[in-house]
Parts: C-alpha cells; structure tokens; sequence
C-alpha cells in the first residue's frame, strides 16, 4: 500500500498531521475540510478542536483594529481591520461606528466619544468570524449630567473569578464595561448579556480624571485597568474596575525616573498582573506592580529596552509612541515617525 | 543441593548480563537486526520502555512485525542521533516561558532528519513512530508533512496523500461559502 494512503487512511495520523497547522494560517486547515468528507469530519469534530486549542494555547495574531483621529472619520478601512493573517472579518459594516475595544473573540463597537457631545454610545457586540451583531441597550449616562470622557470594554463572563482559559468563550456569556468621568468623579456600569441589563453603577471619588479612548483597558486578574489621559501629567493615574467586588480604584502610575516621559501604557505581565510599558528618551522601561492592597502601590521596574539597540536599520531615533498591546502574545507596538513595528516582550 | 545453587548463580549472572546490556536489538518485518541504545529507546518510545521493563525483550533481535527495515533504521537513526544530541538553549528557554505551547519546534538536527527522507520513507516514519509511541518523532514528522502543505491547494494535498475527491461540486461550494472568512487570499 502507498504509505502515504496508509496514513491518511487513519483518522488518528490525520490528526496528528492537521494539529500542526499553523493556527495565524486559518485557510490552512479549512483547505483540509476541503480535501474530502472524512477530513472535514476529523477538523470539524469536537475532539479536534479541543487539542487543536489546547496545543496551540496563545490565540493566533489574525490582525488588528485601528481608530481614525477624532474628526477625520473617513480615514482607514470601514471597519478599521488591518489584517496579518489570510483572515477577513465576516459582516464587517460597523454602520459608521467603530472598534472601542476587543477581546476573547469580542469586538466592542460604539460611537468614538467626544468631549461635551450627547453621551450616545450605540454600543454593540460582534463576533468578527460568526459576522454576528449584538446591538446593546445605551447605558444610563444621561443621569450623571456633563461628561468628560469615557472608555469601555468587552470580556467573556467567566473573567470574574478566573473560571475560563478563553480558548473557546466567544460564544458563551459576555460583560461590557464603560467607565466614565465627570468632574467629580470617575464611575463604572457592566451590562451582563446573562441579565440583558446595565447593573447598577459603581463610583469612586476623585476629581479630573479624564480616560483616554485611544487606550484600551487591560484586563490584569479580574480587573480591568484604564488608564488616564494625560500622560505626560505626573498627576496620571489608572482606573481600576475590579470585577469581583464590583467598586473601583484609583491607583497611580509608576514613578517617574527621567525627565523625559513620552508615552505610557498599560500591559499584562507574565503571570496575569498588572504592568506597564512606558517609553524615556529612547529606553523601553517595563514596570510590574506588586500584589497588595491598592492604596499603597508598589511598582518595580522589572526590565529596561534599549530601543536604539534592537533598532535594526540604525536610523536617528526621532520619537516612539507606543501604540498597542496584545494579549496573551505579550507583543507591544510602538509607533515611530516612519511607522509602526512590533516589540516581542519575550525575547527583547 | 550444590550443583543446585551453582547454576543457580550462573542463572543470575546471565541475567544480571542480559540486564546490563547497553543495546536492544531490533527485528523488522523483513527480518533485517538494527541494534539501538536501550537507554534512548526506554526513552523515547513508550511501546520500547514497556517491553524493557516488562523483560519482552529478545536478545536475537525483538520481532516487530509491522515496520520495514527502512523505517526500522531511519527510527534507530533517529534514536542513536537523539541520544548524542544536546538541548539546544531554544528548547531550554522555551520551555520556562510563559504560555508555552506543549509542542516544541523541531531542532535543527532534527529538520535535517527528516527534511532528507524520501516522500515515501516520511509517511512510513509516521506510522512506525505512530506504532512504536514515539511521540517526539511523530511531533516532527507530523509538523514536516504539515509544512508541506502549506499554501497547497484541496487538489494538491490529494496528491501528495493519495486521496480521491468525495465531495459534489455543490458540496464543494457550499463549504467554500461557509469558510469564506478564512479564505481572502484564495
């Protein structure tokens, strides 16, 4: 017999074969549902897709959102989808709004918020490979009188108490979290799509602090972090949501240690704490907080980058700003005058 | 009662021998011996380990009747180059990061390994790895079968496994339609 139709012919080398598929190649495997119907089988059965998962634990990079400048609403894709993989966003009309925030296969859209505008959200949830579109009712901001700014995010239900690995929630339950500020204070709603309903809100005290919506939260144990806007203010701070009691805290952002701050953002660190990326002069300097009570944060700084350094092309530092964060891949963007480019956090 | 207890010992002693032999050998189906490093073979493949130490071992060569003396060498090869490898520092370090995926790229000694086998000798590896419970040999293999096919189209990776189309055109379509969010690029 050909050996190779021997182990075709076993649905167990099958297996082993099409577990390697490289999981950021989606059109990898669905060329092999393609192959015959006993292939289809094997890659769209239960038992294949709980290994596949399990082998490859980090979600694959399929590509990522972006948002235009305030007030130059045409820029970019409709969507905002700038895709790494062969993959492509299914019912992609975002009808004018845009990507506020996503994660555990959630895309949260909404209208971009301005400053002093009516506080309309048109909040939605979309699952971006199903193309499904969960319009969500607009939560009660009109009570809390002028805002100043707001930010919101999406994560799968379980994220409370840790319950879940997020390898496989998209379709289960979801929470939506906006935070808000007035001039007194900062306060948080969570639509649960268990209840179908905002819950009541949380508040804490403490005055101007303003988010800044280009600055996606993160989600560091079973608290979601935002952080405040001005960042070259030393009066920024975070906001943080925990999800377990329902209240909020403001903490501080770590200490600065040159003069020159440039661009500051929040990440997840190695065990699920929280940590944070802020760029000075031209190092990359990583700070992780310490568990412990929030009113006395301790940050220490756990690694500084040289970006000169890992600079390949030796061109004349102008400015970085960093510009995003992934989840679970710990890879940071940072943004310099002649484009984008990517830090892996696990190799330097 | 001593004559008894003498062969007794020499019993033991053979035993003791047997035991401390370095090597097992091995019988393909077509009756060819290859001997390999027991140590490498306990190792690396859970059916060998088993007949170890469960004493299944036969000293003129342990039939296995199910791989090809091509393979059979191609698996000792593979055994006896694994034994005198060192952990490369990318598999140390990617095995305390965070997040790590159970499976570990294949090493460079090991690419090579496989990357010379013939289309043929590659699929008859599988299923000896499969059959022996090699799972680090069948992670490599596996990984290069897939790597070749990447970018191929349904056409092509029935040719390269031998597998006839069962689909309708109609069928065909339709699950083309279905998966169309993966397939841009197609």
């Amino acid at each position: 017999m050909d050996p190779a139709a021997a182990v075709s012919g076993m649905d167990e080398l099958v297996e082993e074969v099409l577990l390697r598929s490289p999981p950021d190649d989606p059109a990898h495997l669905a060329r092999a549902a393609l192959v015959c119907r006993r292939w289809c089988r094997i890659v769209t059965g239960p038992g294949f897709r709980r290994r596949f998962r399990e082998r490859h634990r980090s979600p694959p990079m399929l590509g990522g959102f972006h948002r235009p400048f305030l007030n130059v609403p045409d820029s970019g894709a409709p969507c905002g989808f700038a895709p790494t993989a062969s993959f492509r966003p299914r019912n992609a009309d975002l009808g004018g709004r845009y990507a506020l925030d996503s994660r555990h296969g959630r895309v949260l859209v909404g209208v971009l918020p301005s400053v002093g505008g009516a506080p309309e959200a048109r909040l939605a949830v979309w699952d971006p490979v199903t193309g499904e579109q969960l319009e969500l009712p607009e939560p009660p901001l009109e009570r809390e009188g002028p805002l100043l700014s707001w930010n919101a995010a999406v994560l799968c239900a379980s994220s409370k108490d840790g319950a879940c690995d997020h390898l496989d929630c998209s379709r289960g339950q979801f929470l939506v979290v906006v935070v808000v500020t007035t001039i007194l204070s900062p306060f948080a709603y969570v639509y649960s799509s268990e209840d179908g309903e905002w819950s009541q809100r949380a508040c804490a005290l403490e005055f101007f602090v303003c988010f800044d919506h280009s600055e996606p939260s993160v989600l560091a144990g079973n608290a979601l972090c935002f952080i405040s806007a001005n960042q070259i203010d030393s009066g920024s701070r975070i906001i943080k949501y925990d999800l377990g009691t329902s209240r909020i805290y403001v903490i501080g952002l770590p200490p600065r240690t040159s003069q020159c701050r440039r661009s500051a953002m929040l990440t997840a660190t190695e065990n699920g704490g929280l940590g944070s990326a802020i760029v000075e002069n031209s190092r990359l300097c990583l700070w992780s907080k310490a568990v412990g009570p929030d009113e006395h944060t301790v940050w220490t700084q756990s690694r500084v980058i040289e970006l000169q350094k890992i600079n390949s092309d030796n061109s004349v530092l102008i400015s970085y700003y960093l510009a995003g964060f992934t989840h679970g891949l710990n890879v940071l963007f940072a943004m310099r005058l002649d484009g984008l480019f990517s830090i892996d956090l696990k190799s330097g | 009662m001593e004559v008894d207890k003498g062969k007794g010992e020499a019993e033991e002693t053979r035993k003791v021998a047997e035991a401390d032999r370095d090597t097992v050998t091995l019988k393909s189906s077509d009756g060819k011996l290859f001997e390999v490093s027991k140590e490498a073979a306990a190792r690396l493949s859970t059916v060998l380990a088993g007949m170890i130490a469960g004493g299944s071992i036969d000293d003129n060569g342990t039939d296995l009747k199910q791989i090809g003396s091509e393979a059979l060498e191609n698996v000792v090869d593979y055994c006896n180059k694994h034994a005198n490898s060192i952990p490369s520092a990318a598999l140390i370090s990617s095995s305390i990061s965070f997040n790590t995926a159970p499976f570990k790229e294949p090493e460079e000694w090991e690419r090579k390994f496989v990357d010379r086998l013939s289309h043929d000798a590659l699929f008859d590896l599988v299923e000896a790895a499969n059959f022996l419970g090699m799972e680090r040999l069948l992670d490599v293999t596996c990984h290069k079968i897939s790597e070749m096919m990447k970018g191929k189209s349904p056409d092509q990776i029935r040719e390269v496994f031998n597998i006839k189309n069962d689909y309708t055109k109609e069928e065909l379509e339709e699950i083309r339609q279905e998966l169309a969010w993966a397939f841009y690029d197609d």
